[in-house]
């Protein structure tokens, strides 16, 4: 009997297991033909499902070009990539889609375009930027200041976990957020409060590159390779055209144990004061801007025609001697300088009489080393003596205000059905009025300039005014200043008007940081200035 | 077929085809990932591209900032054009070249257009004439009033014009450099700081790297064939309006104009009576101190 069943197939065997509960053989179908066509039918489905995952796999090599790395000999040759080819032939697609308007801030030039089929740049640029830390062994948290002020720290700039500091730069965006377009409200991406681009990447090593890199720079390397050409971070605000100096940058700056301050970054200005308990303490001041724009220009030279052939030199011109040769006699007659009969001068004013109401006592300085008197760019109270007028504010935010207002011109403005947004102003008054008693110590460090704007050459004064404003003495004064990449300060030029020692140290960016140890008391009510010169770059 | 297989063999062959695909799956996105795989430092530029590239012809980058940059729009730009010593150009107005203009001199450009230079009175080269462009592709935002004083400054060279009249293409992208992260040197009273890249690097974003691009000059040795008509007046991109700036006056220029005060004294002082209710300045003032900066840091009312 079962040799009249085909040999490959015992329908005993499978009877039990699977196939007869299923009932999928038809009741005229033959055993052997069933299980033929279901053998047919496995081997067609396998072969389908193994074909659908190699071509859901498969990439076009014309899609992988663009993300290869150039090799070797490309960087050296410095052939154009595969990116520099596509960007070249995409130029028409990318103009379409920069007519497209943009929630995002587009003032760099050569942001990267977002939305592409195989653009994922921007945003993913701005996320995947490498993040400096400072190592946990060079800062640990219990080397901060236990008396560190609540207000100098952000919390999105420190994890008290990790015991790091992130500096300016630092993305804490998530992926959610950033495809919804949203952003935090500590996120600077919107030049809101700071820069979103790291202030001196240099510094933090964010420019350097492993090797390949043509330019040279200064700072550890990333862990990150990177190509031909030190990729920028991203960024969302245009760069400077001011030259900025004072207040205190993220990350803030900090005080050892040893009382050694950490954080101090260029254009930094703070004080350091120990009040009458023993606790240390820093405070930053006001920042100045100077409009001081600085040019460059890259240069790039492209032969119209290009040939191989080499041209031997046809003729040659042999430099011949001087043919005749004239002695020079001496001058026979010489006419002697006269001297100036007249000169003009321009009279300057030698006395100036007024009469002032005589300022109280206590608000007098001690102009022990001060030699010159106010400076015009002085004339304010504050500098004076120490009491802000109502007018003092607003002097004092002119440079600032100029620079927020040509800073925000790209920002976002949004228009909701043909209606502009508004400003809602309440007019209902605070009821409840909380009281804070100022109690213990508390300085007080203001800073202006001489100059608004300045050219590349010109000498900019800087003065520094600190109160107390507090209700106790402070001692041990420490004024640093860390000067900007473009200032260079003009040794000998520096005034105080209480005793203190001076010390210059260069920074990071090729300046110098300022420093003024205040060894006197200073009392409530209190206060001196210091003064100095730089020079524009 | 399958009449003369047993079915064992048929199980492990299927179980032989299963792992065979298995494996090409395998294998399959190994070979993606690793087509895919792009270092993490350099996966901003592989993944994105420029906007703008320097091969572009002249206009389409101030085009395209136009769009990107409504505010740009009709936005007056003050340039300094400056050259070597002996050089005069020309700016194309109303379909021709105006009369010469010395360097340097100072123009107030449109932002977004093109403008077509003549470049003559090369030292050693009299009849050479040269037809640069300017394109403005971003402005500065200088405080109110003071436009004039802070010019973007676009020099062309010895060395600019030498390799423009051996026949290459010169092209400079003028970048505002960002104060922030500029390097430390000095740069007053020197020519402007040049970095020059090779033929197969992007200029264009070279400079954005190191500032914000501002300007455009591409110099050639080509020359016009045309003087007149459609093609000429392309040449000359449309001849966009420009206006001459006044240099800030010293005080020969002052004297030249005639608005420096002249003031004639007379050779002899006219003696003149003092009053008695006018006191002297030279004089100490009776019951004041003496003027000066006394010990209490604040002006007072004496000298």
């Amino acid at each position: 009997m079962y040799n009249k069943q085909p040999m490959y197939l015992k329908p005993l065997y499978l009877k039990p297991l699977c196939l007869k509960p299923l009932c999928l053989k038809p009741t005229n179908m033959a055993w052997g033909s069933f299980q033929r066509n279901l053998a047919g039918c496995c081997t067609a489905l396998l072969i389908f499902t193994c074909s659908g995952c190699f071509l859901g796999n498969y990439v076009p090599p014309t899609s992988v070009a663009h993300n290869r790395k150039p090799s070797a000999s490309q960087l050296a040759a410095g052939q154009p990539t595969a990116n520099q080819v596509s960007a070249s032939q995409s130029a028409q697609g990318n103009l379409t889609h920069a007519q497209q308007p943009t929630n995002e801030p587009t003032t760099a030039l050569a942001s990267y375009s977002q939305g592409d089929s195989y653009s994922q740049g921007g945003p993913a640029s701005m996320q995947e930027a490498p993040v400096t830390r400072y190592s946990p062994a060079q800062i640990s948290p219990a080397q901060y200041s236990p008396n560190m002020q609540a207000g100098m720290a952000p919390q999105s700039s420190m994890t008290p976990q990790a015991g790091v500091i992130q500096p300016v730069g630092a993305i804490h965006q998530t992926g959610a957020m950033q495809q919804a377009g949203q952003h935090e409200p500590s996120c600077s991406c919107c030049n809101r409060g700071q820069a979103y681009r790291p202030l001196f990447p240099h510094r933090f090593g964010l420019l350097a590159c492993k090797s390949g890199c043509p330019t040279p720079h200064d700072g550890p390397c990333p862990e990150q390779a990177c190509g031909p050409e030190c990729e920028p971070q991203a960024r969302c605000v245009d760069p400077q055209e001011y030259i900025f100096d004072g207040g205190d940058h993220d990350p803030p700056v900090r005080l050892r144990e040893d009382l050694s301050q950490t954080g101090l970054d260029p254009e930094d200005t703070v004080i350091q004061y120990t009040t009458k308990g023993g606790v240390t303490e820093v405070q930053a001041g006001c920042r100045v801007a100077i409009y001081s724009p600085r040019f460059g220009s890259v240069r790039k030279r492209t032969a119209t025609v290009q040939s191989d052939l080499a041209l031997r030199p046809q003729t040659a011109d042999l430099p011949t001697g001087p043919g005749l040769i004239k002695e020079k006699l001496p001058p026979i007659q010489v006419m002697a300088p006269v001297k100036v009969n007249s000169k003009d001068a321009v009279r300057v004013v030698e006395a100036f009489r007024d009469r002032q109401r005589p300022l109280p006592s206590e608000l007098v300085l001690p102009m022990a080393v001060i030699s010159d008197a106010f400076k015009p760019y002085e004339d304010l109270d504050i500098i004076r003596n120490g009491n802000i007028r109502t007018t003092d504010p607003a002097k004092l935010a002119i440079a600032s205000a100029a620079a927020r207002i040509w800073a925000n011109v790209d920002e976002l403005q949004v228009l909701i059905d043909g209606q502009e947004a508004a400003e809602i102003v309440d007019l209902k008054q605070a009821r409840e009025y909380t009281l804070y008693e100022l109690k213990g110590a508390r300085v007080r460090i203001c800073k202006v300039a001489s100059e608004q704007v300045a050219n590349p050459g010109d000498t900019v004064s800087f003065t520094i005014r600190y109160d107390n404003i507090g209700e106790q003495p402070v001692s041990n004064l420490v004024i640093t200043d860390s000067l900007a990449p473009r200032l260079e300060y003009i040794d000998a030029t520096q005034q105080s008007s209480l005793p203190a020692r001076f010390s210059t140290t260069p920074n990071d960016v090729g300046s110098a940081v300022l420093r003024w140890e205040i060894d006197q008391e200073v009392k409530p009510g209190e206060g001196g200035f210091v003064r100095f010169d730089t020079k524009v770059r | 077929m399958f009449r003369h297989v047993s079915f064992p063999m048929l199980v492990l062959g299927w179980v032989a085809f299963i792992a065979i695909c298995a494996l090409a799956i395998l294998l399959g996105n190994v070979a993606m990932a690793q087509s895919a795989y792009v270092p993490s430092g350099s996966q901003a530029p592989s993944r994105s591209r420029s906007l703008f590239d320097d091969e572009m012809a002249p206009g389409v980058i101030g085009a395209i900032q136009l769009q990107r940059k409504p505010q740009l729009r009709g936005a007056w730009q003050a340039v300094e054009v400056r050259g070597p010593k002996g050089v005069k150009f020309n700016l194309a107005e109303a379909g021709q070249f105006a009369p010469d203009m010395p360097t340097p001199a100072r123009l107030g450009l449109l932002v977004g257009a093109v403008y077509r230079l003549r470049l003559t009175g090369v030292e050693g080269q009299p009849d050479l004439e040269l037809f640069p462009t300017i394109e403005i592709i971003d402005k500065t935002c200088p405080p109110a009033e003071r436009e004039h004083r802070f010019p973007i400054p676009i020099e062309i060279d010895e060395m600019d014009i030498a390799d423009a009249a051996k026949g290459e293409m010169v092209m400079r992208v003028i970048y505002l450099e960002d104060s922030q992260v500029a390097e430390p040197v000095d740069t007053s009273n020197r020519p402007q700081r040049v970095l020059d890249v090779s033929a197969q690097q992007n200029a264009l974003r070279t400079a954005d790297q190191l500032g914000r691009p501002v300007a455009i000059l591409r110099m050639g040795s080509r020359v016009p064939n045309v003087t007149e008509g459609q093609d000429w007046l392309e040449f000359l991109y449309g001849c966009p309006p420009w206006t001459t700036l006044k240099p800030i006056p010293t005080k020969q220029m002052l004297i030249d104009e005639g608005r420096w005060p002249i003031i004639e004294y007379p050779e002899q002082p006219i003696p003149r009576e003092p009053s008695p209710n006018q006191p002297l300045l030279n004089q100490p003032l009776p019951n004041q101190p003496n003027v000066g900066l006394t010990n209490s840091g604040s002006i007072s009312d004496q000298r």
